[in-house]
């Protein structure tokens, strides 16, 4: 018995001795360099690996997540009917996924039922808090599309011109730069309408994005350069319809978005003319093809908060290939050209103590979430809140890798798609990136390959 | 232990085998076994020509049958054609229902599902429609000359043709069929044999031929770099399959409140028979079965390493199957009259779909390495 107390005694020592270690940081050599999106890393790889619900959900927010999946794939149709009506009266797309497949992008097409753009528009001056202004008839966004007996705001017409772009050692890629005009306009469009085409981003890993702390992100900003790096980063600031007060822009590709609801909820309203509580008014009100039904909001708040619940828990593919020499030597690049300048590879989420997998997680998005000047290429030159024509917000690079799998192999990159492959993503890169660029265009072609290894890894 | 080492060890292990067997002078011949990895690319290749390209076949001639009913239809719109023609409709949904059990490819990528299968009916753009002038042509309904043109989804595949056959409630009296909608019915009927005709064509040698990408995973292979990839994504839609019928399909006109408006095929009263084929096209794909031929499959690597596991999921699959002979009567009606059947096929559904989940992937990520 003596014995048994001694025992009993030594490890109470040994573990008042654990629990009163004073905790230290996890050094960064320990971590899973493959768990892109931390707790809330899925290891898929193939065409639905941007369709994975965070582990740990509770049986509630399981159920939730998956009404909100099927909200996200459910084709809407025109009032009245019994179910899922509310579509229209003018609109872009049927449904959520017609535009994002398997979560992810479309096709840089408009019109079409796979297409995947959206066209802002807008006037020179400024609307109520800072936002683009409507053009009167139009909005601030072409609806392509009308139901039954109703007339489209326009079409939008694409063209591409190739431009060829040789690199210092002779080799060359054709790049194709889209000009844009809006044809069969309902009613004359001012002279002076502005136009930017937007091609719908892939939908995973947001409520990581969402949880990221408001000071981490100024904390990247430097908007006056001091560190002469020839970057600067600029926060945007948008309104917030929700809480009625400017907040920082997180989403939307010109971070014209405060909140992933205000998002989904217009994404609803404007791409499929679906009113909600947060939108309750047809984004065709005062125009000819106002549907004059007493009908709204047309989903209800427990529908949208069931798909934005949807995009917030989507997990994260995990990267591959991670301990390749090809990639490492990537990677290494990446970090060397400064491409992390930007595109900011490790970020810690704040607390939400409701969603475990989100909460305080060490992830890897590769986006500041912070306005760029990409140069005049780049540039839709229509001002978004605090964004200039020619900023755009830092797209997040995890999951690019498998887009060809997810998208079958109809992928297109940058902000309106006219990119068909990374190397041209990157060639079209200007404004605060061009010294990247220009350092890019220097490699030998190993080392752009490798490059392009590790953007393929993640 | 690394492969090299593993290698080295099989390898004795085999020629001890060998020798035992030459010392026993057993003149029995043996069935050729094949190794795992062996069985990997057989389960593969067999799926892609036992399972998937057959299908696609028969699919797109039951597609042609449905076709030339329901032009038989409108040239001589008598009781009998009309019945010709849906029982025709029914033929061909057995098939694309059973295809849903494997919805990856091209009629993922491509679209071809919500080309044909887009849910619900637009009553208010089909009255639209029928009441224009507009001509209804296969062109003007896939926007053949100008994509732009093509009608939405609503507007196209099998359920508007299936409202167009049975009307409300299935009164529909052949008498009553109006020329826009003889027009309507065989534009409908002739796009869906497009859209099958590409989607056959889009696994076979040609730009996509997709069959092969199956049956050829490797680094130069831009949809699956090995097989261990290839095969997750046969098992994964066996999982989307049962998660869509029991999470979707089935659960959401049986709960919170039953609704028959928000069935699959309202018109047709075919929903049951969609669930059943949903898990038999699934059942096929892990046994490697179809229309009387069978090949190497995922039961078959299952059973390589865990027979108990085969037998479950097997099992499973039979009980979920089964389930659905409960009914005597409609799903519309069922929701409302027979939740104890709906419940059991439910739970029969989940069970699998559990199985598939928790084991049948672990099994995967576990012992296939390539």
């Amino acid at each position: 018995m003596k014995k048994v107390l001694v025992v009993v005694m030594l490890m109470s020592i040994v573990f008042t001795g654990i629990v009163c270690k004073k905790s230290t940081t996890f050094s960064d050599e320990f971590y899973d360099t493959r768990l892109s999106g931390g707790a809330a890393t899925v290891f898929l790889s193939n065409a639905k690996a941007f369709g994975s619900s965070i582990d740990g959900l509770s049986t509630w927010d399981s159920y939730i997540h998956d009404v909100g999946d099927k909200l996200f794939a459910q084709t809407f149709i025109s009032s009245p009917a019994p179910h899922f009506q509310g579509l229209g009266p003018i609109y872009n797309n049927v449904s959520c996924v017609s535009c994002h497949h398997n979560d992810s992008k479309g096709i840089p097409t408009a019109g079409l039922i796979n297409s995947g753009l959206l066209t802002r528009i807008s006037i020179p001056g400024e609307g109520p808090h800072g936002a683009p202004l409507d053009i009167p008839g139009f909005g601030t966004q072409l609806q392509d599309k009308a139901v039954s007996g109703k007339t489209p705001e326009g079409k939008l017409s694409i063209n591409y011109e190739n431009k060829i772009f040789t690199y210092p050692d002779g080799s060359t890629v054709t790049l194709r730069k889209p000009s844009y005009s809006i044809t069969a306009a309902y009613m004359t469009l001012p002279a002076n309408h502005m136009i930017s085409v937007r091609l719908g981003p892939p939908v995973f890993g947001l409520g990581l994005l969402e949880l990221i702390p408001e000071e981490t992100i100024l904390a990247l900003s430097d908007e006056n350069d001091r560190d002469g790096d020839g970057i600067s980063g600029k926060a945007n600031y948008v309104w917030n319809p929700v809480n009625n007060r400017m907040e920082l822009g997180r989403f939307g590709l010109k971070a014209n978005n405060p909140s992933l609801l205000v998002q989904v909820a217009g994404a609803y309203h404007q791409d499929m003319g679906i009113t909600n509580p947060v939108f309750s008014r047809e984004a065709a009100f005062g125009q000819a093809q106002s549907d004059g039904l007493n009908d709204d909001p047309e989903i209800s708040d427990s529908m949208l908060r069931a798909t934005t619940f949807y995009i917030q828990s989507l997990a994260v593919p995990a990267r591959r290939n991670v301990d390749d020499v090809t990639v490492l030597k990537g990677q290494q690049l990446f970090n060397q050209l400064n491409c992390k300048g930007c595109h900011t590879p490790l970020v810690r989420t704040g607390v939400d103590l409701r969603m475990a997998a989100l909460s305080n997680q060490r992830i890897q998005p590769f986006t500041d979430l912070l306005l760029h000047d990409m140069g005049v290429d780049l540039a839709d030159g229509r001002p978004d809140y605090k964004a200039t024509g020619s900023e755009w917000r830092t797209a997040p690079l995890w999951g690019l890798g498998l887009l060809p799998r997810v998208n079958g192999n109809a992928v297109f990159y940058l902000h309106d798609g006219r990119a068909r492959t990374l190397e041209e993503a990157i060639l079209w890169h200007g404004g605060e990136a061009e010294r990247s660029k220009q350092q890019f265009v220097q490699l030998s072609k190993t080392d752009r390959d490798a490059l392009l290894r590790f953007l393929q890894s993640l | 232990m690394n492969m090299k080492n593993v290698s080295k060890v099989l390898g004795l292990a085999l020629l001890s085998g060998t020798v035992f067997f030459t010392s026993c002078k057993d003149k029995t011949p043996k069935p050729t076994t094949q190794t795992f990895t062996e069985l990997e690319q057989a389960t593969l290749t067999d799926f892609v020509n036992v399972v998937g390209n057959p299908l696609y076949a028969k699919f797109e001639a039951l597609a042609g049958e449905l076709k030339t009913a329901v032009q038989n239809l409108s040239s001589n719109p008598t009781p009998a054609n009309l019945a010709t023609a849906r029982t025709a409709w029914k033929n061909v949904r057995v098939i694309w229902e059973q295809s849903e059990g494997f919805l990856i490819g091209p009629v993922d990528d491509l679209n071809y599902d919500p080309y044909m299968d887009t849910w619900p009916t637009d009553h208010n753009a089909m009255d639209n429609l029928l009441s224009s002038t507009t001509p209804i042509t296969v062109s003007y309904l896939a926007g053949l000359d100008d994509p732009e043109d093509a009608t939405e989804l609503t507007l196209r595949g099998f359920h508007p043709l299936e409202y167009l056959l049975w009307g409300l409630g299935g009164n529909r009296d052949a008498s009553t069929i109006s020329a826009r909608e003889k027009e309507y019915m065989v534009a409908l009927a002739s796009d869906i044999y497009n859209n099958v005709s590409a989607l056959k064509a889009s696994w076979l040698p040609g730009s996509i031929y997709f069959g092969n990408k199956l049956i050829t995973p490797g680094s130069g292979n831009d949809l699956y770099t090995n097989k261990k990839e290839a095969l997750e994504a046969l098992a994964n839609a066996l999982i989307d399959i049962c998660s869509e019928v029991a999470g979707g399909k089935m659960l959401e006109p049986y709960e919170p409140n039953p609704d028959s408006t928000i069935t699959e095929s309202p018109y047709a009263h075919n929903s049951i028979a969609d669930f059943k084929n949903n898990i038999i096209g699934a059942r096929n794909v892990y046994t490697c079965t179809f229309n009387g031929a069978t090949g190497k499959s995922l039961s078959d690597l299952v059973g390589f390493n865990n027979k108990t596991l085969d037998l479950e999921i097997k099992q499973k699959f039979e009980v979920a199957i089964n389930s659905f002979d409960g009914f005597t009567t409609t799903f519309e009606s069922a929701i409302y009259n027979q939740r104890t059947q709906v419940q059991n096929t439910l739970n029969a559904l989940n069970a699998l779909k559990t199985s598939l989940d928790d084991k049948l992937i672990p099994y995967i990520r576990q012992y296939v390495k390539d």
